[in-house]
């Protein structure tokens, strides 16, 4: 067996004891699912500095800013020359540094300015996002109520978009609260909104439980099909 | 310091920023195109970008503190539980060292490509520069030659018979075009033209992206690749996919009591269900020819229409959270002292 398929084996071999390990948790929580979740903890705790780190600042902050992109021609000449501006990101590290000041007492509430200016960040994108993201929505719903298609009355389509116009604005009743509805159309039509919610979440769930089913059924192909014949392999039964 | 004894200030200091951290995305998006180019802002906008995320980014460090803090007192003292802590602790740090080993071989393994990039790039240059006001082409010719012949012996670094059949073609490809290359006017005449110099460029960048697609592969093959793949996809996949297909058998068992039916809305929400599920799968089909396109018209119509609705009424909520967050009326405890 050479080199390359030994670590696949041990990779599939591993891989099945991990997944057999999250499963018997379906009998009751035991210690070798612990163990196996806080691995995963661990191992994604580690991923995810590591992957900001080697695809966001060392490449777009650190490498240029200390110069090490810079390549130079064997004349001694720059490919490209240094840009002293990257210099200027010592001024959000050293912004962001005052997040470990959490750790004094005495000067905790530093920390509180530099959370405070990322919620501030935060929720400038959010309105940002919210304008260019739901008012196109917005637009796009109210679609034409009668339909024609190469110029012929199409009746189908011309329901289908009356009932989408319904749908939406009966929702948005329901969840109306701000002003008054005892007693009024807006009040009285609200209730039409429930059973439409009702089959969007039911479509929700449906989509859901495939989903996560597809997964478990290729958990499942993966330990009877790669992990019991990795195990033979092993045994010298493959 | 008047600041550090002044609880109102500090307050107000951390409203200052929190509206401050704000006001560019904001005048970003509300100013108009012409005004941001004509201040210089659109063309640095990707870099004033990265300094915000510069700032969230170096949070990283806590977080790792706090774990191993949290995690090493436990296995320090033995306290309840350290095993898992220990089992945390070695998945940290191994996927760390395992990725930095990586990572430092993926920058060598640049380096060396963007040497043998060079000598085209060089000899771009000098045709760029028609030859005269460039550095002389014995530069070009004694740098050429120490890159092919480093680049050469990088190549053999591995012996053949553990070369897979497809590296091994690669190798044969790129030392016929260090050969090419080297047996090229250019490396032993000194009164070169600008068309000879062309070719040679040509050929030169030939070479380099011939050497970036061999390194790379020869790569695939290394202990610590093997090792970032068998923590990766032996370890860190299969546990996530494993968590989630847990879900999978509570969201079923879920499904179970939900789907009880009590009231005609509950009705609605089974049968939406039930089509849903059957319209995905072959058995479906059998049950009623047109399950797949009944499911494909209650996702567009019914579900998209009152899904659209619910997204709207939560992002309006979404704005207004978001405003009061940035003008910090939502955040007041935050910004006093109070505990």
């Amino acid at each position: 067996m050479d080199n390359g398929t030994m670590w696949e084996l041990s990779s599939t071999l591993v891989g099945g004891i991990a997944t057999l390990a999250i499963f018997s948790f379906l009998i009751r929580e035991n210690g070798f699912y612990r163990f196996f979740e806080h691995l995963f903890i661990g191992i994604a705790a580690g991923l995810g500095p590591m992957l900001v780190i080697r695809d966001f600042l060392w490449p777009n902050i650190l490498e240029p800013m200390l110069g090490y992109s810079m390549r130079m021609y064997p004349d001694g000449t720059p490919v490209k020359p240094y840009q002293p501006f990257y210099l200027l990101y010592l001024v959000p590290m050293a912004f962001g540094s005052l997040y470990y000041c959490i750790y004094s007492k005495r000067h905790a509430w530093l920390a509180k300015v530099v959370i405070g200016f990322t919620l501030g960040v935060s929720g400038a994108l959010a309105i940002r996002g919210f304008f260019s993201e739901a008012i196109p929505q917005v637009a796009s719903s109210f679609k034409p109520l009668v339909v024609f298609q190469n110029g012929v009355f199409s009746l189908f389509e011309s329901l289908n978009n009356s009932l989408f116009v319904v749908t939406l604005l009966l929702v948005l009743n329901y969840f109306l609260f701000t002003f008054g509805r005892p007693g009024a159309v807006q009040g009285k039509i609200a209730p039409l909104g429930r059973p439409l919610l009702m089959v969007c979440f039911g479509a929700f769930f449906g989509s859901t439980v495939m989903a996560r089913l597809a997964l478990l059924v290729e958990r499942v192909q993966f330990i009877v099909r790669d992990w019991v014949a990795a195990v033979g392999t092993l045994v010298g039964l493959g | 310091m008047v600041v550090a004894n002044a609880p109102d200030t500090r307050a107000k200091i951390i409203r200052l920023f929190t509206f401050l951290g704000g006001i560019y995305f904001f005048s970003y998006f509300v100013l108009p195109e012409s005004v941001v180019e004509s201040i210089g802002i659109k063309e640095r906008h990707e870099q004033i970008s990265n300094g915000f995320i510069v700032v969230g980014a170096m949070a990283l460090g806590l977080g790792l503190f706090n774990i191993i803090r949290a995690h090493g007192t436990k296995v320090v003292f033995q306290r309840s539980g350290w095993r898992n802590s220990l089992a945390l602790l070695v998945g940290l740090f191994g996927t760390i060292g395992i990725m930095s080993a990586q990572w430092i071989g993926a920058l060598q393994v640049s380096r060396d490509v963007q040497d043998v990039q060079m000598i085209g790039e060089y000899a771009s240059k000098l045709m760029a520069e028609k030859i005269t006001q460039g550095a002389p082409i014995s530069m070009l010719q004694g740098y050429s030659k120490e890159q092919l012949d480093r680049a050469s012996s990088l190549i053999k670094v591995r012996p053949e018979s553990q070369l897979t059949s497809a590296q091994r073609l690669l190798e044969q490809d790129l030392s016929r075009k260090i050969s090419d290359l080297r047996a090229d006017g250019l490396l032993t005449r000194v009164d070169i033209d600008e068309q000879a110099l062309a070719g040679f460029a040509q050929r030169a960048h030939e070479v380099a992206s011939s050497y970036s697609v061999f390194r790379q592969s020869l790569s695939s093959g290394t202990t610590v690749q093997r090792l970032y793949d068998f923590l990766y996809d032996g370890l860190f996949n299969q546990l996530g996919s494993a968590m989630f297909a847990l879900l999978g058998v509570y969201i079923a068992a879920a499904a179970y009591r939900a789907f009880r039916v009590r009231t005609i809305e509950s009705a609605l929400m089974m049968s939406a269900a039930v089509i849903v599920m059957l319209g995905q799968i072959s058995f479906g089909k059998e049950i009623y020819e047109g399950m797949p396109s009944l499911r494909q018209w209650l996702l567009e119509v019914p579900n998209s229409a009152a899904f659209r609705a619910i997204r709207l009424g939560a992002g309006i909520a979404g704005l207004m959270l978001a405003i009061r967050m940035w003008l910090s009326i939502e955040s007041k405890s935050f910004s006093s002292e109070k505990k």
